[in-house]
């Protein structure tokens, strides 16, 4: 499975497949062959181009939930970073983005269920008030409104599955934010 | 005094450290432990083991009548008080020694006089050992501040009856000395209970020395060389090491012999440092006694191939000093590093936790005092040691080079902690050059250094496995037992948080 990191400020694809016995790492394209074994609770043993290292990952409790800190200790002392979720940091961007164009309809970013639906058309919303949960991915998503605004219409309703992309709630800006 | 039964006043890794010594020579022990520490190493090693209270200190470990009545209860005969705590203080010992017990220490009088630092001083100059100039009188402050002007800036502001470096203040005008004599103050009321501080000259970088002594109740004195203890944050080391690098052998020899002269002077019985200041010229100036057994003693014990302890309970019974000074020896070199949960790069703030991950260094001539053990939870209530590591080698770049290793062998989780420092340290171009003083923490030029290029994949594959991992756990329907003991996935996390 491919996974996106994000270690501090930097954006990592990374993918470890095993096969026939031989483990590669992919980073950002690059492969990387390494072995990867897991020797006690938390402790990996990892050999890579024959030197042998030992890492301990461990977690540290982050203020903000959406930022996963870590912590991982070599031989050559600890490093500590935040992992942010990708989905999370995927959420953030288009909500910015949203706030920014004149997207007034909110759109399901990944394919997913709608969870639960918090707004009804009419309905005026403020900045930051969630609208909706799309479950995607497994994970659960709330969508927040991006300025306030009046529900102008609702286009899914609670349970349905939807495509990504698929519009489910137009929002109709208020305070002059009317889109030219 | 009989020493049949012995209590350990005292928690963590000195409790243990203790209580091997007891096993080795089969004095039966007996612990005491507050409602926090019902689970710690102390409690496990000893054979008796009584609560005493809840888990602030100043309700436990600090009540002398619940430590009487613990030895009432069990049968134990003698009371260590270890370090801290009850340790040096003198109204303890005399109520322990008024209820008929052995005190592993020196006696309430010796205590009392060592314990108030203007009669030490006092003392220290009788047998001719320099003491910096100060201000020892009382006097109301605006008269401290004129009499401060006479000795010069800076000065170091100490409670009269401080010990462990609580409460002291390093001022460098008038206005900080202003500003912090109401603070002096106000830590040594919370302390000691007595708000009377003296002034001291402070140098500039000096390096702190100890020598280790111990007299026995027949006149007889032994020194064990010297310690140096000036890596120290907020005035307490954190680093020690035996011989010093910066004594030469005259100077060795003449604070062996004042350290003994102070320690006869005083008619003291037990085991106890006398801490000296050096400054840049050599000169040596006598700073305070300490009357217990102290957090570096390790490395005193590397070097004369003695078990500190074991003296204690030696004099405490009453027998003479097991060896003379000629029989003493001086091997080697030894180091120490108190491995704390403290965070070296956020001004060593402690930090609390369970311990999650645990892997001590092993290997030749490495000695780990330790008071911890995988799965125990660190309580904020009492100071964050960890364990002490400690190493031996025939020469002092041996010695830092085996410590070096063994830090790198060290692995802690679930809690911040100063291993990497102290990796850092062995590193610190000065320090191997053994150009210690006590202020070179003070500004911090170590940092947390970024992974570095390879071991960067290291850390990524391992990261990358450990959340596999723990997204198969959540996965998995959850029973009650997986949901309280395994950390939260994300998506647990994000449920928990969102809804």
């Amino acid at each position: 499975m491919k996974r996106t990191l994000i270690i501090n400020d930097e954006t990592i694809e990374l993918e470890i497949r095993r096969r026939r016995g031989s483990t590669v790492m992919t980073w950002n394209g690059e492969e990387i062959p390494l072995d990867i074994c897991k020797v006690e609770r938390s402790s990996y043993s990892v050999i890579l181009d024959r030197h042998s290292v030992g890492v301990n990952v461990d977690r540290i409790r982050n203020a903000d939930p959406d930022l996963h800190g870590f912590r991982a200790t070599t031989f050559d002392g600890a490093y500590e970073f935040t992992l942010q979720d990708p989905r999370k940091k995927l959420l953030a961007e288009a909500m910015a983005r949203s706030k920014r164009s004149e997207g007034n309809v909110i759109r399901a970013l990944m394919p997913g269920r709608l969870l639960k639906l918090f707004v009804a058309p009419g309905e005026t919303v403020e900045e930051g008030q969630p609208l909706l949960i799309l479950e995607a991915m497994k994970m659960q998503n709330e969508y927040t409104a991006p300025t306030a605004a009046r529900v102008a219409e609702v286009h899914v309703e609670e349970g349905v599955n939807l495509d990504i992309h698929a519009p489910m709630v137009t929002l109709r800006p208020l305070d002059g934010h009317e889109p030219q | 005094m009989p020493v049949t039964k012995l209590l350990i006043a005292n928690r963590g890794e000195i409790a243990c450290r203790i209580l091997r010594t007891c096993r080795e020579i089969d004095i039966p022990t007996v612990a005491v432990y507050s409602d926090g520490d019902r689970g710690s190493m102390h409690v496990r090693l000893a054979i008796l083991s009584v609560p005493i209270g809840s888990t602030p200190a100043r309700e436990s470990y600090l009540r002398v009548d619940k430590i009487i009545e613990a030895c009432r209860s069990t049968g134990a005969d003698a009371v260590h008080p270890g370090y801290g705590f009850l340790a040096e203080d003198p109204a303890a010992a005399r109520q322990i020694q008024e209820a008929g017990l052995t005190w592993l220490g020196p006696s309430a009088d010796v205590l009392e006089r060592m314990d108030n630092k203007i009669t030490a001083r006092e003392l220290a100059r009788s047998v001719g050992c320099p003491v910096l100039p100060g201000i020892q009188e009382t006097m109301d402050d605006e008269a401290l501040l004129d009499e401060a002007r006479k000795i010069g800036y800076p000065l170091m502001v100490k409670p009269v009856l401080g010990r462990d470096g609580k409460g002291m203040r390093r001022v460098k005008t008038a206005g900080e000395l202003r500003r912090a004599l109401p603070r002096v103050k106000g830590d040594a009321i919370f302390s000691f209970w007595d708000e009377r501080v003296y002034l001291e000259k402070a140098l500039i970088h000096p390096r702190h020395v100890e020598v280790q002594i111990a007299g026995d109740a027949h006149g007889n004195y032994v020194h064990f060389w010297e310690r140096e203890g000036s890596v120290q944050r907020r005035f307490q080391q954190v680093c020690e090491e035996a011989p010093s690098p910066g004594v030469s052998p005259e100077l060795r020899r003449t604070l062996c012999e004042q350290a003994v002269a102070i320690a006869r002077a005083a008619d003291y019985v037990g085991v106890g440092t006398v801490e000296f200041l050096l400054d840049a010229e050599g000169n040596h100036y006598f700073l305070e006694m300490t009357c217990r057994i102290q957090g570096g003693h390790a490395v005193t014990e590397w070097i004369t191939g003695q078990d500190l302890v074991k003296w204690q309970i030696d004099i405490a019974r009453g027998r003479p000093l097991p060896l003379t000074q000629d029989q003493i020896p001086l091997w080697g070199h030894a180091v120490q590093c108190r491995i704390n949960a403290e965070d070296p790069t956020h001004d060593f703030a402690p930090s609390a936790g369970r311990i999650q991950y645990l892997r001590s260094p092993q290997g030749h001539n490495l000695r780990n005092d330790s008071g911890i053990y995988f799965g125990w939870e660190l309580s904020p209530y009492y100071a964050p040691l960890l364990s002490k590591l400690s190493t031996w080698g025939q020469t002092r770049t041996e010695a830092l080079q085996r410590m070096h290793s063994a830090l790198m062998e060290y692995r802690l989780g679930g809690v911040r902690n100063n291993v990497a420092f102290f990796k850092a340290l062995m590193e610190h171009k000065p320090f191997l050059k053994g150009e210690l003083h006590t202020g070179m923490l003070d500004h911090p030029w170590w940092k947390q250094r970024g992974v570095g290029p390879s071991l960067k994949f290291a850390v990524a594959a391992a990261l990358f496995d450990e959340l596999e991992l723990e997204e198969r756990r959540a996965q998995q329907p959850s029973t009650p037992n997986a949901c309280s003991g395994s950390p939260a996935a994300w998506k647990s996390v994000s449920r928990f948080n969102r809804l």
